[in-house]
């Protein structure tokens, strides 16, 4: 009798669902943007703060594989290896700094680090490839307005200070800087620092 | 910390506080295991002769009462659903994983939850897969560098069935109450016809 009534329960509550509206239920597949919506910094400010103070007070955490790491990294960033970033002993007075080829993994990390109790953890926004995009071969737009054409300037310098180098301008004419892609959404496979993005 | 993953993230519980939930959720969890019967090894191998289906029952129980639970709450507002940390597909090795993880569940009779509450009912086989529970996860960790390419592998991301299947997620919550519904009929017909026969000791 209580199995019955149950069973009917469960019925009801699983038929309604599916007439229930979905607009108040957000995906669960966007949980892994959380840390990126509070605690990210962009490619662009990132590459600002070493420009500026170096990696002082700021600890890299690549959290790549050994090769891509030894292909190129962040000046200044470090490998953790195989092990846990959860595990990890970081300097605790530092702002600390994930980064991944996506957000994947540094979203995760950023979860297990803020769990042992690390108060300043930033995932770098869209990851690497967001840095490479936007940091080591920022593209250049012909025929530009006299102010993008400054602020071009300090990307420019911006990318050879990392070792970089500027895109090609694209062939379709366009007057503004073009928009910048949603670099997360990047397909993984086709990212590639190339030879102007090797630092070491 | 999966357990607690909306109350951390939304910063109701910390690091510490966290455990202490963790702690009474597992003492909760542990009790009705036992309650439902699956601290004993041979109704739980019972389960693959298709003798007993508690296991079945239990679990689709569990999964139902969680799937509504959490999707009227989220519908309610009480819950945040999108905070709830899920953890991403690795396709090919959870596959492979989950062969292993039903052979030795066969073989030893508990799965890893079970085991630990059959031993803490003093039950010998139980601390015995318990051991090789232990021995395992500590193998896996050795041996993790040289299998990390494999294990991370056909990686489909933190997917949900909604999102794959590009639907709403209420039309997903009624195909598995279906589906849970319909299975505990079916698994009442099956005990029915085989006189619910546990696996005797030999």
């Amino acid at each position: 009798m209580i199995n019955r009534m149950l069973g009917l329960t469960a019925l009801v509550l699983g038929g309604a669902a599916v007439l229930a509206p979905a607009s108040r239920v957000t995906d669960p597949a966007t949980a892994e943007s959380i840390p990126a919506h509070h605690d990210a910094i962009e490619a662009e400010s990132l590459a600002a703060r070493i420009m500026e103070n170096g990696t002082a007070g700021l600890t890299l955490v690549d959290l790549r594989s050994q090769s891509a790491f030894e292909s190129y990294h962040i000046p200044g960033a470090m490998w953790l290896g195989a092990a846990d970033p959860g595990q990890a002993r970081l300097p605790v007075a530092t702002i600390v700094v994930l980064y991944d080829e996506a957000e994947e993994s540094a979203a995760r990390a950023w979860l297990l680090l803020k769990a042992q109790g690390y108060s300043r953890v930033y995932v770098l926004a869209g990851g690497l490839a967001a840095w490479d995009e936007q940091v080591l071969h920022p593209s250049l737009p012909p025929g530009m307005s006299h102010r993008a054409e400054e602020e071009f300037a300090a990307r420019l310098e911006r990318s050879r200070f990392f070792g970089g180098s500027p895109v090609p301008a694209p062939s379709r004419p366009i007057s503004v800087p073009r928009p910048r892609p949603d670099s997360t959404r990047r397909d993984k496979e086709s990212f590639d620092i190339g030879p102007g993005g090797c630092f070491y | 910390m999966d357990l607690t993953a909306p109350f951390y993230q939304a910063g109701v519980l910390g690091p510490r506080s966290g455990l202490v939930v963790a702690m009474l959720i597992g003492a909760a969890f542990g009790f009705f295991l036992e309650r439902a019967g699956l601290g004993n090894g041979r109704k739980l191998a019972s389960q693959f002769y298709l003798n007993d289906l508690t296991v079945f029952k239990v679990m689709f129980s569990a999964i139902l009462t969680a799937l509504l639970g959490l999707f009227w709450l989220g519908q309610a507002g009480v819950l945040d659903v999108s905070l709830i940390l899920l953890s991403p597909t690795y396709l090919v090795p959870q596959v492979i994983g989950g062969l292993l993880f039903g052979a030795g569940f066969v073989i030893g009779g508990y799965c890893p939850g079970t085991s630990c509450v059959a031993a803490a009912t003093g039950k010998l086989d139980a601390l015995v897969v318990f051991a090789g529970m232990m021995a395992g996860i500590l193998l896996y960790g050795e041996i993790y560098p040289a299998i990390r390419p494999f294990a991370e592998s056909t990686s489909m991301g933190r997917i949900s069935f909604p999102a794959l299947l590009s639907v709403r997620p209420g039309i997903v919550v009624g195909i598995v109450t279906l589906l849970a519904l319909g299975g505990f009929a079916l698994a009442g017909r099956i005990e029915k016809s085989r006189g619910n026969r546990l696996v005797q000791p030999e």
